[in-house]
């Protein structure tokens, strides 16, 4: 008998103890804050739209946006032509041009200088690159109703590094207005817009892919919540970088995927490419950059998502949640929810 | 903590805790009569050779019966005698008569031993008296034994002879095997030598009588009254102690080596100290069991390989019969690649490393694995939750050929499909590895031994990532004895690692590989001038030839190229010399010199960088290609070491020493803790041999006959080459890896106490560890400094490091043993402010290792059923039940930062092990 009683411990406790695994708390923490430094937030397009700037101060851990703007500041763009355009602050902190006014072309080398405070910073020459082109984009249902998103790159077959790609991800859903409401403008349809979050950067070094493939990276997962019930697209923003913005960007990849697990590498500082002129060893964060950028869009169907059901935003036909939000109603009370619909939408 | 957790993982202690009390009584309930039924109980067994204590012992535990005796007389006395199905009571008298002792019953369950004609009521109770006021306990059962040897006479002697030789074998007296490293100590000079690996010894004393003391771990203690008056030769044999079955396999060391030896910062570890402490998930594992000796730390749970005094991983070479270990590391680095079953000797070089030793500047890690049984077939094994263990040994040609094979594997993978988390339930560990080892005795003179080892490990993360690796080691060794000073021990080792790290990822899947193969061959030759002195000098040299680094596609649907990096090569040499002698009574020293030297062969394209700028791929001004084999650069350099011991009394001394060691390869790892793909880079145009100028100074002394050990040691450590890294750096694949990488300067300093009770009812340690471990970049350029040039706290710096280990042995078959280790936390590097680039908030992190993860503290208990020493032949069993992280504190293996629910930076900690765990394992030798 007494050896059941062994087989038991043997394997019933064990179990038991495996129902706690490793375990991820927050901790109270009081760092003590540096000085404020200089960040550089400046990206060019080759499109003929707004370019924009930002400069900001670093500020203290915990919050979410709204870093010091720095205000005042004189921005200049030069080519290697010898063009040159000043940026204007449009917004405390915010510094824009107009790209017709100095198109942005790519083979072309851009510097940026800035003066604030009394101080001179000069980016290191930054010439854009070629687009890569990216191709149609598609997506695959997995486990747990998750939607995972591919982007479609074709490796140049003779383009030996590169190409360096990164990725903007954004949603939009649609989002109608529900058969109950009154007084019910059933033309009344809403297209709003949602984000991934900061902790999504992917990024792609083609280097290492055979030339003359297709590469079909995986770029977003998002789980299929009521936001799926009507029609869901995936926006998908891709840049080709430098092979030094590359290397800054998936430096913060790294810092972002930080876990505390035995593979995080430790973390540190990220020196962008500014530098104070008159002081090298002035820390400046942030990085400029040229990027040209191609936009692909996926459309997810509810219909797609079966055999996993989902329920709409506003409950299913004859099944109206209650209360009723009010924004299945008036939908334009959701954030980022526009009336407009957007020129890819089909 | 979560309540409800709390309540939970008491729930469990108090379950098993109560599960364990009902296996106990239902186990013993079979062989412990009730007192009403003692005359009814049988007595089997052989017990022939062993001494009566022990016999009582075994009684005393297997049948609940009380032995009073005379601790004074009734050691003195052995049995050799063989039982099968005999009365209780009958048993005991046979037992006794043939020693003229005789018993009395105080009551049915309390029996009085003594002389027969000392024996009647009256001294009956004399003795009862004893044993209730707790004057009389039970005696060290390592009583020695007593001979007697002469040798000529005192009127024979010559006036003009200064000494004569006391020489000859000393054996096991069961397998007749010889006995390596047991110490023969003349008390009256103090004068001492040891056993060589063919079990000879000689002595060389002025012509008179002495009490030579013969100890050795796992014999009981031999007191020889030696007449020497002449030259004199002598095999002698050593009784085995029976109540330390598994001692036969641990360390040789005599009792006081703390304090007699010259070197100091020596550990020996014994198995059984090792087994006896509370394990994780209930394996004994020898790197844990190292982790409780002061001043070896880990970066924490799970985490591979081990920290001396604060050095990284590789800074220790860790060798298994001389064939070195890359990767120590099961399954990530729970448990380690040594099995437990086949050590023989464990020996760490923590502070003065012999001339013998180089290449590595923290440590040397010596594991001997013992021989096959030359005599009989034996086989051990172990049953456990994570994984199991068999061990078979035996003659192939009875005295002349040996074979021990051990195989482990592990089943771990159905505790992770208990798991409710996804990523771990779809996750994978798996390993084995075996051990096999022939020696041969080729003659009286010559020994031949070869060793083999491979370990293979899986793990994977969900179905995204995951790694593979593979040690392979064959070492030969070979010992010839040419006269009784002379001797030698040649070595040749070949070893390979391979690691690889595979993603999952459909068209991006790859799978990235790279390994390190070692060619060694070694020479060594003793000589031993008298007992007072001794010789080695000895040549070395060890090829690396590291795989190239390669790129695959993972998956049939990767579109992944296939790319490849070639490594450089290199060829380590050394030359040696090592001696040890005294210079007066109290004064002995040794003393080494090595000199090594380092060859970086190609091929290898190597970049030249501009002058007076950070080396980036941008400042690349040239480069040279070197063809497969051509030297590419050279190092070498002289390597000193000195010891010396003041002995102040026979039980307290004074020691001092000086090292200095070169290490030419380097792991380049810049996690956390060491993944098994980091990759082993030798040094060359860019990467600098590591040097250490080590100085220690220590104390030791024993009370009690050694029952107490106390030793306080300080050292300081000098060093440069150390490599650091620049921030976030890409390590693998890149061909310009010394971009990455900065040169460092370091020092280290500290205090080790450390005071131990070595044997009797409670037993154990106590070691306290003050120590830092700081680091200094030096170059001009910012983005080629690490805190603008100041020093830091390197990785491994934990200032405060406590250990205790406790061990009662309630009775010869149950013990029980509680473990608790406090260090500091490990450095970290904080965060000093967020900032936004891109719609990305990203937290600054300027200062490297500036904050500190919270302090890691932890209590393990275990409670083992020792069945085995009731008898030494046949199936013989133990259990052990243990809890890990006994108050279930959530230590953090690290402190990170992240965002939160509310879209703001937050700061949280990883503990790899939150919870209280629970273990049992089961163990068998036949």
């Amino acid at each position: 008998m007494h050896h059941f009683r062994f087989l038991y411990l043997l394997f019933f406790l064990p179990a038991s103890c495996m129902m706690f695994p490793s375990c991820i708390d927050a901790l109270e923490f009081s760092p003590t804050e540096g000085e404020p430094l200089l960040v550089v937030d400046g990206k060019l397009t080759t499109s003929s739209g707004v370019q924009t700037l930002k400069l900001t101060k670093t500020a203290a851990l915990g919050r979410s946006s709204n870093f010091p703007p720095v205000i005042g500041a004189q921005v200049t763009l030069r080519d290697d032509l010898g063009g040159a355009i000043t940026y204007t602050e449009t917004e405390p902190g915010t510094y824009q041009f107009n790209g017709s006014d100095f198109p942005i072309r790519s083979g072309r080398t851009y510097v940026l200088n800035i003066e604030t405070e009394g101080k001179r910073y000069e980016s290191k020459p930054e010439t854009i690159p070629e687009s890569a082109g990216a191709e149609d984009s598609f997506f695959t249902v997995g486990n747990q109703k998750s939607v995972y998103v591919y982007a479609s790159v074709p490796i140049p077959e003779n383009q030996q590094q590169g190409p360096f790609l990164k990725w903007r991800l954004n949603t939009v859903f649609q989002l109608g207005e529900f058969f109950f409401c009154y007084p019910l403008d059933p033309t009344n349809v809403c297209y709003v817009t949602g984000d991934f979050g900061n902790q999504l950067l992917p990024l792609l070094d083609c280097s290492l892919l055979a030339r003359g493939e297709t590469a079909r990276p995986f770029v977003a997962v998002k789980e299929a919540d009521r936001t799926f019930g009507e029609v869901m697209f995936f926006n998908l923003y891709m840049e080709t970088l430098t092979p030094e913005a590359y290397k800054y960007w998936n430096k913060v990849s790294l810092l972002l995927s930080q876990s505390g697990s035995f593979f995080d590498a430790p973390p540190g500082a990220i020196r962008g490419n500014m530098a104070n002129i008159d002081n090298p060893e002035e820390l400046v964060l942030g990085y400029f950059y040229a990027a040209p950028e191609d936009t692909t869009h996926v459309k997810v169907l509810a219909s797609d998502l079966l055999p996993y059901e989902i329920n709409p935003y506003c409950g299913a036909p004859g099944f109206p949640p209650f209360p009723l939000p009010t924004e299945c109603c008036t939908c334009t009370l959701l954030p980022n929810a526009t009336l407009e619909k957007p020129t890819y939408w089909y | 903590m979560n309540k409800a957790l709390l309540l939970r993982n008491y729930c469990l202690f108090a379950l098993i805790t109560l599960l364990s009390h009902t296996l106990s009584a239902q186990e013993t309930s079979d062989t412990i009569p009730s007192p009403t039924t003692i005359d009814e109980a049988l007595v089997n067994g052989d017990y022939r050779g062993i001494s009566l204590v022990d016999l009582l012992s075994i009684w005393q535990e297997r049948f609940g019966v009380k032995f009073y005796f005379d601790p004074e007389i009734i050691p003195q006395y052995k049995v050799y005698i063989q039982f099968k199905d005999d009365q209780f009571y009958p048993a005991l008298r046979k037992a006794l008569e043939g020693n003229n002792l005789a018993f009395s019953l105080l009551n049915k369950t309390t029996v009085v031993i003594a002389p027969r004609q000392s024996l009647n009521k009256e001294y009956a109770l004399k003795i009862a008296a004893e044993w209730e006021a707790g004057r009389y306990t039970w005696p060290d059962r390592n009583l020695a034994t007593e001979m007697s040897l002469s040798f000529g006479t005192a009127s024979g002697v010559n006036p003009t002879t200064k000494t004569v030789n006391f020489k000859g074998k000393l054996f096991d007296e069961q397998n007749k095997e010889p006995i390596i490293g047991a110490t023969l100590m003349a008390q009256e000079l103090q004068q001492g030598t040891a056993t060589d690996v063919d079990g000879r010894f000689l002595l060389s004393l002025p012509p008179g009588k002495y009490q030579v003391q013969v100890q050795s771990v796992g014999y009981r203690n031999l007191n020889i009254s030696l007449e020497l008056y002449r030259d004199g030769q002598s095999e002698i044999g050593l009784e085995q102690f029976v109540m330390s079955l598994e001692e036969v396999i641990v360390s040789a060391k005599h009792a006081d080596a703390n304090v007699r030896n010259t070197q100091i910062g020596v550990e020996n570890l014994s198995v059984k100290t090792i087994r006896e402490l509370p394990s994780l998930l209930g394996e004994p594992d020898l790197i844990k069991g190292l982790e409780t000796l002061a001043g070896v730390s880990t970066v924490g749970e799970g985490a591979a390989g081990f920290n001396v005094r604060g050095g990284n991983i590789d800074q220790n070479l860790v060798l298994q019969d001389g064939a070195p270990f890359y990767n120590t590391a099961h399954a990530l680095g729970f448990y380690s690649v040594f099995n437990t079953d086949v050590i023989g000797n464990v020996t760490l070089y923590k502070g003065a490393i012999p001339a013998q030793f180089g290449g590595r500047t923290s440590s040397v890690l010596d594991v001997q694995l013992r021989d096959g049984n030359f005599q009989e077939y034996h086989g051990s094994g172990g049953i456990g939750i994570a994984y199991s263990r068999l061990s078979i040994e035996g003659p192939i040609w009875r005295n002349k050929v040996s074979a021990l094979l051990a195989v482990r594997g592990s089943y771990s993978n159905w505790m992770l499909r208990t798991v409710r988390q996804y990523e771990i339930r779809n996750s994978a560990v798996n390993f084995y590895d075996f051990t096999g080892k022939i020696s041969i005795r080729l003659n009286d003179r010559q020994n031949l031994s070869l060793t083999a080892f491979q370990g293979s490990d899986y793990f994977r993360y969900s179905r995204e990532f995951g790694y593979e690796w593979v040690t392979q080691n064959l070492a030969l060794n070979w010992n010839i004895i040419f006269s009784e000073r002379f001797s030698s021990s040649f070595k040749a080792v070949a070893g390979k690692y391979n690691s690889s790290l595979f993603e999952d990822a459909a068209t991006t899947g790859s799978r990235l590989s790279n390994g390190l193969s070692n060619l060694t061959l070694r020479e060594t030759v003793f000589f031993q001038q008298n007992t007072d002195w001794q010789w080695m000098a000895g040549v070395e040299a060890t090829r690396y030839t590291p795989e190239d680094e390669t790129l695959e596609p993972y998956g049939s649907t990767s579109t992944v190229a296939t790319a490849s990096l070639p490594k450089d090569k290199g060829d380590e040499w050394a030359v040696f010399l090592q001696t040890e002698g005294k210079i007066s009574k109290n004064l002995a020293f040794a003393a080494g010199m090595r000199y090594s030297g380092f060859i970086q062969r190609g091929p290898r394209s190597v970049y030249t960088y501009e002058e007076g700028r950070p080396k980036e791929v941008s400042t690349i001004i040239g480069v040279t290609d070197f063809a497969d084999g051509e030297i590419i650069q050279q190092y070498s350099g002289w390597e000193p070491r000195v010891s010396l011991k003041w002995e102040i009394s026979p039980r307290q001394s004074l020691k001092a020493s000086y090292n200095l060691i070169r290490q030419y390869i380097h792991l380049i790892s810049n996690t956390a803790a060491a993944t098994p793909i980091d990759l082993w880079q030798v040094s060359g145009r860019h990467i600098r041999p590591q040097l250490a100028h080590v100085y220690s100074l220590g104390y030791f002394q024993n009370f009690q006959k050694n029952l107490w050990q106390l030793s306080l040691e300080v050292y300081y450590k000098d060093l440069d080459g150390i490599l650091s890294y620049k921030e976030i750096p890409k390590l693998l694949l890149n061909e310009y890896l010394e971009t990455e990488l900065l040169s460092a300067a370091g020092k280290a300093y500290g205090a080790e106490l450390s005071i131990k009770k070595t044997s009797g009812r409670w037993s154990g340690q106590f070691s306290y560890a003050f120590s830092r471990s700081l680091l200094q970049t030096r170059d001009a350029y910012p983005v080629e400094t690490v805190n603008e040039g100041a020093w830091f706290p390197s990785n491994f710096d934990q200032p405060h490091q406590i250990n205790l280990t406790l061990k009662r042995q309630v009775n010869p078959v149950h013990s029980f043993s509680v473990n608790f280790t406090y260090r500091t936390g490990r450095p970290f590097t904080t965060a000093e402010a967020g900032y936004s680039v891109g719609g990305v908030v990203i937290s600054n992190y300027s200062q490297r290792n500036e904050g500190r993860i919270p302090d890691y503290h932890r209590l393990d208990i275990s409670y083992t059923v020792d069945k085995s020493v009731a008898k030494e032949k046949g199936f013989r069993s133990n259990f052990s039940f243990s809890i890990y992280n006994m108050y279930a504190r959530r230590n953090a293996f690290s402190v990170f930062y992240k965002r939160n629910p509310f879209n703001q930076q937050q700061v949280y900690r990883l503990a790899v092990i939150g919870t209280a765990l629970p273990a049992i394992s089961y163990n068998v030798i036949f």
